[in-house]
């Protein structure tokens, strides 16, 4: 078994700076989401189940049957319902949590635009999943990157461990008074959520401090001060203002998700910002990539490494907010930066994170060279090759496009 | 009826307020039907018995004059009551749907068109 080094260097840093010790033990990445819930203690878990998230409805529902979590669990019909329905708990003032995948997540659309919008800090873990058609239950970001627009932050984890460190930071970035906008933490289907690691998980004390009580701005059941919540905007109303709001909270939660990543950081050693650099500082070349892909990168990084070869890895943790200043201070070194989507937007020359990244070095005098490459849809593997397929072409500004794709 | 500003909603576009939807006149965009109560319709029963809403075998105690069919049935809660009466129709809410004068077993509403 291949150790991660992030985990490697995590117990390096935690002997340093922890406060707490944890409990070092094996879980898959379903586990240790469920795990993370059931210690947030939620008011309210309303899930439906899919493909690869299932796993996660079945324990939260036995927490609940079992006494381990006291929470409402709503056994709802749909994942529109489950939205809606986390979506009145909120606003009735209970914190609610939910999970979902793929078209789940897409069935969801249309309500976590009225979370974001009634600024309803619901967390959500998506364990990302391909959309149909053809019918798929492996691995890629379409899911999570459909609703890139939906006003929620979204969160990507590379492991089990960072899910787990996720879920628990989520609830604080969500429920902060700057921000108060939905949380989604996102996590490779199978890969990572039925791939089983070793984990350290915080004492269910330690978690239940660190998320603290929730404290609703509002609450439908307050009878002393009576609120109406979603109103009609009117034919000549605000909605262009209200939406300014959420912007702004969202350009606030940038701020939010660093403090919340250093005070988690003080409490468990494990540090958490936006992105992850990996032998950045002096690398020419760099790929640019999302969650469970970053692990493989990181192998072949330490192998070209080893060969003299300047390359490293930027791993992307924040998506929204996009963290374009930092991304752009980060890589500003780099000659030549691969960007590793594992979605696409057929007509697009390029998938989302290239396309964002790209744009955030527009106003930048000497400009790198920005390449995009598209892996892993479907769950189809992304192996160390196709990492040094994209770092060869990188070193030689050569080919770009599809890896691993079955050519005839 | 208060003119909002962005700046009076709180957070979410929530309006820190309860009953504020009786300011906004919905009569207004009322199609061109207007209800026409006849209190005495519906409150003295001179319809033959078989009409009965209350299936009543003879005019007893039983016999609900205000049946409370047009209240119950109308959408925008339009149908005033005082003291267990029926007293007519709050057309600042009400939009000419017709349901009341379908619903009401004496007839004592009727759309009444207007120009």
């Amino acid at each position: 078994m291949r150790l991660n080094p992030d985990a490697k260097q995590a117990k390096k840093d935690k002997s340093m700076t922890a406060k707490t010790k944890g409990k070092v033990t094996i879980l898959t990445g379903n586990q240790a989401i469920a795990e993370a819930m059931r210690q947030i203690n939620p008011d309210v878990v309303a899930v439906y189940p899919i493909t690869p998230q299932t796993d996660v409805a079945e324990r939260l529902s036995s927490f609940v049957a079992d006494g381990l979590l006291d929470a409402e669990y709503v056994p709802v019909e749909s994942e529109h319902s489950a939205m809606s329905a986390c979506v009145g708990a909120a606003a009735a003032g209970a914190r609610a949590i939910t999970a979902t995948a793929s078209q789940g997540l897409v069935y969801m659309q249309e309500v976590m635009y009225i979370a974001s919008g009634l600024r309803l800090p619901i967390v959500m873990a998506n364990v990302n999943r391909s959309l149909s058609a053809p019918i798929n239950i492996h691995c890629d970001h379409s899911d999570s990157m459909g609703a890139r627009d939906s006003g929620w932050i979204q969160l990507y984890s590379e492991n089990a461990q960072e899910a787990y460190d996720n879920i628990i930071q989520a609830v604080r970035i969500a429920e902060h008074q700057d921000v108060r906008l939905p949380v989604m933490v996102n996590m490779d289907g199978f890969i990572v959520s039925h791939g089983t690691e070793v984990l350290e998980l915080l004492d269910d004390k330690d978690v239940s401090e660190f998320v603290g009580e929730y404290e609703p701005v509002f609450s439908l059941l307050d009878i002393e001060r009576p609120v109406a919540i979603g109103p009609f905007d009117g034919l000549h109303g605000h909605f262009f203002e209200h939406k300014m709001a959420q912007v702004k909270a969202m350009d606030k939660a940038r701020k939010v998700t660093l403090d919340v990543g250093k005070e988690f950081a003080s409490l468990t050693g494990r540090d958490y910002g936006f992105f992850e650099e990996y032998r950045l500082a002096d690398a020419e070349v760099a790929v640019v990539v999302l969650a469970s892909a970053a692990g493989t990168c990181k192998i072949v990084v330490d192998e070209l490494r080893e060969q003299g070869l300047p390359v490293g890895l930027l791993k992307l943790r924040v998506f929204r907010p996009f963290p374009s200043a930092e991304l752009v201070g980060a890589l500003r070194h780099v000659k030549v930066i691969g960007v590793l989507d594992r979605s696409v937007s057929p007509g697009l020359d390029g998938g989302p994170v290239f396309a964002e990244l790209r744009s955030s070095f527009y106003d930048m005098e000497t400009l790198p060279k920005v390449m995009s490459f598209i892996y892993g849809l479907g769950g189809r593997e992304f192996k160390p090759q196709h990492a040094s397929e994209v770092f060869s072409s990188l070193l030689s500004s050569s080919k770009t496009g599809y890896l691993g794709i079955r050519l005839r | 009826m208060k003119k909002w500003e962005a700046d009076d909603y709180q957070l979410g576009a929530t309006i820190p307020l309860g009953g504020t939807a009786r300011e906004n006149m919905t009569g207004s965009w009322r199609s061109t039907a207007i209800p026409h109560f006849m209190k005495g319709t519906c409150q003295e029963c001179e319809t033959p018995k078989k009409d009965c809403p209350d299936f009543c075998a003879d005019c007893s105690d039983s016999c609900q004059r205000d049946c409370l069919l047009c209240w119950i049935s109308c959408p925008d809660a339009c149908i005033v009551m005082r003291d267990g009466e029926i007293q007519g129709i709050d057309l600042d809410y009400c939009k000419g749907c017709g349901i009341c004068a379908l619903a009401c077993p004496r007839g004592a509403i009727i759309m009444v068109r207007q120009n």
